[in-house]
């Protein structure tokens, strides 16, 4: 009975936490890491090629915005009522 | 009298017709959000008219399609995305899985909300990006590692949504599901 009355609240609490964990991926490749999305942006910084630097960064952010209209579309489909923002 | 004859005969008055809202007003709100991001990078390309440009400060978006291309073409950049996917999903589902566990068991006793509301509070408020290195040094380098700093960010909105929802539900539910017998087990499954 809680479970489901309760799931607004989890998918809107997902949408905050997607972009938070976007934040914590690359964090954790700026620091330790020899492949990965964070660890390209932190190289092209260093070889100062910023072409490509920016285009990584550009595309994490295309993903973060895509992950986000996701869950806000799973959010509308499975709560109309309760869409917020 | 002929409009009545033009009815009978099965014509279209002008006002009968009922158009529907073209293409650009159905859509405008995409449309417009579109336009600002081109608008956007439309600026940014053409401030180097204006101002000189030294590559190795910023770059513009021209070279950074270029780039882009590149990454594409030589498959680097779905590769660095397949390996930054796993963790991700990783802390993702487990801060998920955990935090609406934690919100829950706040929400329903009463007690272990209030003592670990100022905790979670105070974790959530602080940078706890300061702490990646030292995860990394404990945890070393690999997904473990990062997969714990994703589910330390991640977790928080997750706790504290869970634990409004669980105190949002309307306490009359409870208790009429209690006085109907249902037994304390099968409030949380279904």
């Amino acid at each position: 009975m809680i479970l489901p009355s309760i799931l607004p609240y989890i998918v809107a609490g997902a949408r905050l936490a997607v972009g938070r964990a976007l934040v914590g991926v690359l964090v954790g490749e700026f620091f330790a890491a020899s492949e990965g999305i964070g660890y390209a942006i932190a190289r092209f910084g260093d070889i100062y090629a910023l072409d490509r630097m920016f285009a990584c960064i550009l595309t994490i952010m295309m993903i973060a915005v895509a992950l986000t209209e996701a869950v806000r579309w799973a959010e509308r489909a499975a709560f109309p009522w309760r869409a917020g923002q | 009298m002929a409009r009545a004859e033009g009815r009978d005969l099965g014509l279209i008055e002008a006002e009968d017709i009922v158009t529907r809202p073209g293409f650009a007003e159905r859509h405008r709100k995409l449309l417009l959000g579109c336009l600002a991001v081109v608008l956007f990078f439309a600026a940014w390309q053409a401030l180097f008219l204006v101002v000189p440009f030294n590559a190795l400060f910023i770059s513009k978006p021209s070279l950074i399609l270029g780039g882009f291309l590149d990454l594409v073409a030589t498959g680097e950049l779905f590769h660095d995305l397949a390996v930054s996917a796993v963790p991700f999903v990783y802390g993702f589902t487990a801060a998920a899985v955990v935090g609406v566990a934690f919100g829950v068991v706040m929400g329903w006793r009463a007690r272990v909300g209030y003592a670990l509301d100022p905790l979670m509070t105070m974790l959530y408020a602080s940078p706890l990006v300061a702490l990646a290195p030292l995860v990394v040094v404990f945890f070393g380098v690999g997904v473990a590692g990062k997969a714990i700093i994703i589910f330390a960010l991640a977790v928080f909105p997750f706790v504290f949504n869970a634990y409004a929802g669980v105190r949002a539900v309307d306490p009359l539910l409870i208790k009429s599901s209690a006085r109907s017998a249902a037994a304390r087990r099968t409030f949380m499954p279904r």
